[in-house]
């Protein structure tokens, strides 16, 4: 009689902490899917930013052709780096676009510095146009990348806290990378028409 | 005294006694003289009730010393940052309580004019929904027209009344127009009352209410905003324009 109390009292104990253990790792995996899922979404949206201003710049490109007399190297050089940029950006390493994108954020801010030296060319009506829309474009691309940083932030450290790190590398989950913008590319390059 | 004022009273004792800086709805405007922001609230109410959008004026006197802070603990000085910051993640009151997001969940068709007057800085912040009907060339245009003007002759008031009804012009009708949803609230002001010397509690004078009264309306304004619903609007990425007057 007594040993069939402490059997079943034992049974119930088991059950409960199986169930209990099952409970924790179905939510920790399902946070973690979770997470992550959300690390991909804000990818996709930081790219389709920079894909905005990829098809900005030839239009920038061309309008500012007409006015930019002495100093079209920048303009060859903005063009240089939006074909780098595509390649980087076709390769999906993320350190590579990183760069990339750096570059062409300095590429930018020196062409927008560039665009104040011309009187003419910053009255025109199309360019006043494009730069504002290069300018709603580099504030998107920040936003978007703000968000992705943040996701990445809140899924590292999930993975990393207990007991999630105990299980992550065996659910194959591992550390995203933050994309980073270089000292100095931060900001938006101001636009003073 | 009508309960909106009682509420705003009692709000405002409960932010008085929880927080620093604060924002205010426009029972407490300062700055903006109240004729004008009373038409701004009822034109963006009117917007509100035919479109479903919102749009939603926030007047800053300084983008320094507000108090809000990033996700990193840094307070948010440039200004394009602010308007995400508050397009997205600051709660504000509404009708029934305080909502996170301008704009309705799902549709993002929130419109946010915000104004730095010392540093003579506007942004106008458009939802993810709105953009194709609010371009970024547009906001700047709108700004340029009206707000930059008016802003130049200290005339804030009515700078800010003309860009909220220029923008308004740019909304849709919605085929569904539903004015049990609105938002109720369309203008903020940052609270720039000086932060005052503390004073004991029992010679604290709020509009000669005697103290009972206050706690009374301030457990109200405690359980009002928490049994009122907490919701999360619309979102925005960035677009819209910035610059100076």
């Amino acid at each position: 009689m007594k040993t069939k109390i402490i059997v079943i009292a034992v049974t119930i104990i088991a059950v409960i902490l199986i169930a209990s253990f099952a409970a924790l790792y179905f939510s920790t995996y399902n946070n973690v899917v979770g997470l992550n899922a959300s690390v991909d979404e804000k990818w996709a949206q930081v790219e389709q930013e920079l894909q905005r201003r990829y098809d900005l710049i030839p239009n920038v490109v061309s309008a500012a052709r007409s006015y930019i007399t002495y100093e079209g190297s920048i303009l060859e050089n903005i063009t240089r780096l939006r074909s780098q940029w595509m390649t980087a950006a076709q390769s999906g390493n993320l350190d590579a676009i990183n760069n990339a994108t750096s570059a062409m954020e300095s590429g930018v801010s020196s062409l927008v510095v560039t665009f104040e030296a011309y009187p003419n060319l910053k009255s025109s009506d199309v360019v006043q146009s494009l730069m504002i829309t290069l300018e709603g474009t580099e504030n998107r691309i920040s936003t978007e990348r703000m968000r992705y940083n943040e996701a990445v932030r809140d899924y590292n450290t999930a993975i990393h806290v207990f007991p999630a790190n105990l299980w992550a590398s065996g659910w194959g989950f591992t550390s995203e990378s933050y994309f980073q913008a270089q000292v100095g590319t931060t900001e938006v390059p101001p636009v003073n028409l | 005294m009508s309960l909106q004022s009682k509420r705003c009273i009692a709000l405002f004792f409960i932010i008085f006694l929880l927080s620093p800086t604060f924002f205010v709805s426009t029972c407490r405007a300062q700055i903006v003289e109240s004729d004008w922001v009373n038409s701004i609230e009822s034109y963006a109410y009117d917007v509100d009730a035919n479109t479903t959008a919102e749009i939603v004026v926030c007047v800053f006197q300084s983008l320094y010393g507000h108090g809000i802070k990033d996700s990193s603990g840094q307070e948010i000085n440039d200004i394009v940052k602010l308007g995400v910051y508050v397009f997205n993640d600051m709660p504000l009151d509404v009708y029934d309580g305080t909502q996170t997001g301008i704009g309705k969940s799902g549709k993002d068709n929130g419109v946010l004019v915000l104004v730095a007057l010392d540093e003579h800085q506007w942004r106008i912040e458009v939802g993810y929904g709105l953009e194709g009907d609010i371009t970024d060339i547009e906001t700047n245009l709108i700004a340029q027209q009206y707000l930059v003007p008016a802003f130049k002759q200290g005339n804030y008031g009515e700078g800010l009344y003309d860009t909220v009804v220029a923008l308004g012009e740019q909304i849709p009708i919605s085929n569904q127009p539903n004015s049990n949803s609105v938002r109720g609230y369309y203008y903020y002001e940052e609270d720039t009352q000086p932060a005052s010397t503390p004073t004991p509690f029992w010679d604290w004078n709020f509009y000669d209410m005697p103290l009972w009264l206050i706690i009374l309306l301030a457990l109200l304004g405690i359980f009002g905003p928490v049994l009122g619903v907490k919701t999360k609007g619309g979102r925005s990425g960035g677009g819209g324009s910035s610059g100076k007057w």
